[in-house]
């Protein structure tokens, strides 16, 4: 019998979220971490006749996406800047048990969004939205590369604080 | 749990330049220190890890491509559960596809794959070899595993190939004498199952494809479209939301993903996706005799380097500066054009010259460097040329000069060492890079272009 492909798909798009802030968090780069979970996602799809279905979809995923970080970092070049061994052991283990906050966050984070100042939230959205580069964000908005570092710095703080605020009182 | 306001500052300062790619490694290691010590910090680490992960996939956006790409479309309400609390629902349609199309690609593969597995299997599977394997160069097989390729490596239906860093090249080669270049920071991966099926993840690809069977045309997926080409040759650069395609031989019929749009491109022909409402099939002018960027109107895109639009040459209004970057075991600053490997930027000529007005706020040497392909972006071959003569550098400090080079006194590198032999007449330049190795030197550049005709000697003139 075949395997659903839209079974995969479904349970693939349930938990995405879930792996891509693990990924970001085991590896510390997000741009690492998308090329993982490429990587990862192909992983699944061909051992998705391996996963036995009404098990936990969300652990097996992270489990591969773990093992395919590791692969990772193992064939990484040495020239690029990178977690130790402990700290990515140790993040792993922290963010395995703790995946499912990652939606918690990204439902805080999107009320805290909307508090945002206007001025603040059209940083976030060149940033992210438009991926635009700080370079072209200084010349967009007129400022150094350097007042861009800070204006990001500052609104991530913001944020981070809004999303703790948040999260701790619905603890 | 708690940690001092100090303690927190200086760890989301930190944060802030790991996620911005920025972080030394001792920066990181400092990160971890910080972390490992305390288990508060560790919990604000996952948190600020959590809240950019989230903000990349709220804002640039994963759900739906998922399907699109596999081809299944599923019920309203199978989506709309699977999409989950908190999804977006004011994407720029044009960004929801772009920030997903990397997971496109790799559903692209898992599309292919999952034809791979309910197909009927080929007798004997299909391997592609390897060869002209420069720099680093590396294999994954399907179940995640990388090692180096060797120069006699042999590539499996499923496995990827990536080239690592400028300068970093290599040729695959079918059994039916189909060819596929990659250079510079590119992957690929590779399924023949009756069919070829190629995706190229980010990258350039120079292809040199042999007729395909009637009615299996070879299929080439790139994040944002799909190519089917049964044989022809041409050269395509991808990235997250942008395609470019050149056609030097024959035709090949490109689709957008995102929207279905379809359109022919014939030899001599091109076309770029980058997210306009329509795609236009354009003619391919491939590599002018002159060149020249200015910084006028910001950063062109994919420049490497900062867009500084204070302390600048007599009426410019932008330039650029080098910015940090690791090369091999070396930090330099470098400000550089790296894209053009489908259009190029300059063709060699025997009086071809390159002028760089600039100034250094800590005088040293540079060193400038241009990469050339054949004048055939289909061909696959390159060579690096330096030009670093201590004589002409450095000016006085902050002071603006324009170097004049002639290109014939670039050194072009061979069998790895750069050579007193001059480019080669007739190739087309992909890349040009300025640099200086650390310390930091304050290299800003205002202007930099080539021309026909100049004084046949290098140059040194002080700005007004």
């Amino acid at each position: 019998m075949g395997i659903d492909p839209s079974e995969f798909v479904k349970l693939f798009i349930r938990h995405e979220r879930r792996i891509l802030a693990y990924l970001v968090t085991v590896l510390g780069s997000a741009s690492e971490a998308e090329d993982v979970m490429q990587q990862t996602c192909v992983v699944l799809w061909t051992k998705f006749d391996e996963f036995e279905a009404g098990s936990d979809f969300a652990a097996w995923a992270i489990r591969t996406a773990y093992l395919t970080a590791r692969n990772h970092l193992r064939a990484k070049s040495r020239s690029r800047v990178r977690f130790s061994q402990a700290m990515f052991e140790a993040a792993a283990e922290r963010a395995a048990t703790r995946h499912a906050e990652a939606d918690a966050v990204h439902d805080a984070l999107g009320a805290c969004l909307e508090k945002l100042p206007a001025e603040d939230r059209e940083i976030i959205r060149h940033r992210y939205e438009l991926d635009a580069s700080v370079q072209a964000m200084a010349g967009q908005f007129n400022k150094s590369v350097h007042a861009v570092y800070r204006a990001l710095a500052r609104v991530h703080g913001a944020l981070l604080r809004c999303v703790n605020t948040r999260l701790a009182a619905e603890e | 749990m708690a940690l001092s306001d100090e303690s927190n500052a200086e760890l989301l300062e930190l944060l802030e330049l790991l996620r911005e790619e920025r972080a030394t490694q001792e920066q990181v290691g400092r990160i971890e220190a910080i972390v490992l010590a305390d288990a508060a910090a560790m919990h604000i680490y996952m948190r600020y890890m959590a809240m950019t992960a989230s903000l990349r996939h709220r804002l640039q956006g994963l759900p739906g491509l998922v399907e699109s790409a596999v081809g299944h479309r599923l019920d309203e309400g199978a989506a709309k559960g699977a999409a989950g609390v908190g999804a977006v629902q004011n994407r720029r349609p044009w960004r929801w596809v772009a920030g997903g199309l990397a997971m496109a690609a790799a559903l692209g593969l898992v599309a292919v794959l999952w034809s791979n597995r309910s197909g009927p299997r080929p007798a004997a599977e299909t391997t592609i070899s390897l060869s002209q394997v420069t720099g680093d160069v590396r294999i994954i097989t399907d179940d995640g595993v990388s090692q180096p390729a060797g120069p006699a490596a042999t590539l499996r239906s499923g496995g990827t190939v990536k080239t690592i860093g400028a300068g970093s090249s290599v040729v695959l080669n079918y059994e039916d004498g189909t060819r596929l270049a990659l250079v510079n920071d590119s992957s690929v991966t590779c399924v023949t199952n009756g069919r070829k099926s190629v995706v190229l993840h980010e990258g350039i690809i120079s292809a040199q494809v042999a007729p395909q069977p009637a009615g299996k045309p070879l299929i080439l997926t790139t994040p944002a479209t799909k190519i089917e080409v049964l044989g022809t040759q041409f050269a395509l650069a991808a990235s997250m939301d942008r395609t470019e395609l050149n056609v030097s031989q024959g035709r090949v019929r490109l689709t957008r993903v995102s929207d279905g749009q379809t359109v022919e491109v014939a030899q001599g022909q091109g076309v770029v996706t980058n997210g306009e409402a329509t795609m236009t099939v354009h003619e391919a002018a491939g590599a002018g005799e002159t060149w020249s960027q200015d910084f006028e109107a910001g950063l062109p895109k994919g420049w490497v380097g900062a867009f500084v639009t204070e302390g600048l040459a007599g009426g410019s209004k932008g330039a650029v500066q080098a910015v940090r970057e690791t090369s091999g075991d070396h930090i330099i600053y470098i400000t550089a054009s790296r894209h053009h490997w489908v259009d190029g930027l300059f063709t060699i000529h025997d009086d071809s010259h390159l002028h760089i007005t600039f100034k250094m706020q800590r005088p040293d040497w540079l060193n400038v460097f241009f990469s050339t392909r054949g004048a055939d972006a289909t061909n696959p071959t390159w060579a690096l040329h330096i030009f670093n003569e201590v004589p002409y550098w450095p000016p006085k400090p902050g002071e603006w000069r324009t170097v004049t080079i002639p290109l014939s006194k670039f050194r072009r590198k061979r069998d790895g060492v750069f050579r007193n032999e001059p480019p080669v007449l007739g190739e087309a330049a992909y890349s040009v890079s300025v640099s200086a190795v650390e310390p930091d030197r304050g290299l800003v550049i205002d202007r930099i272009w080539v021309t026909r005709g100049g004084p046949g000697a290098v140059k040194a003139e002080v700005l007004p």
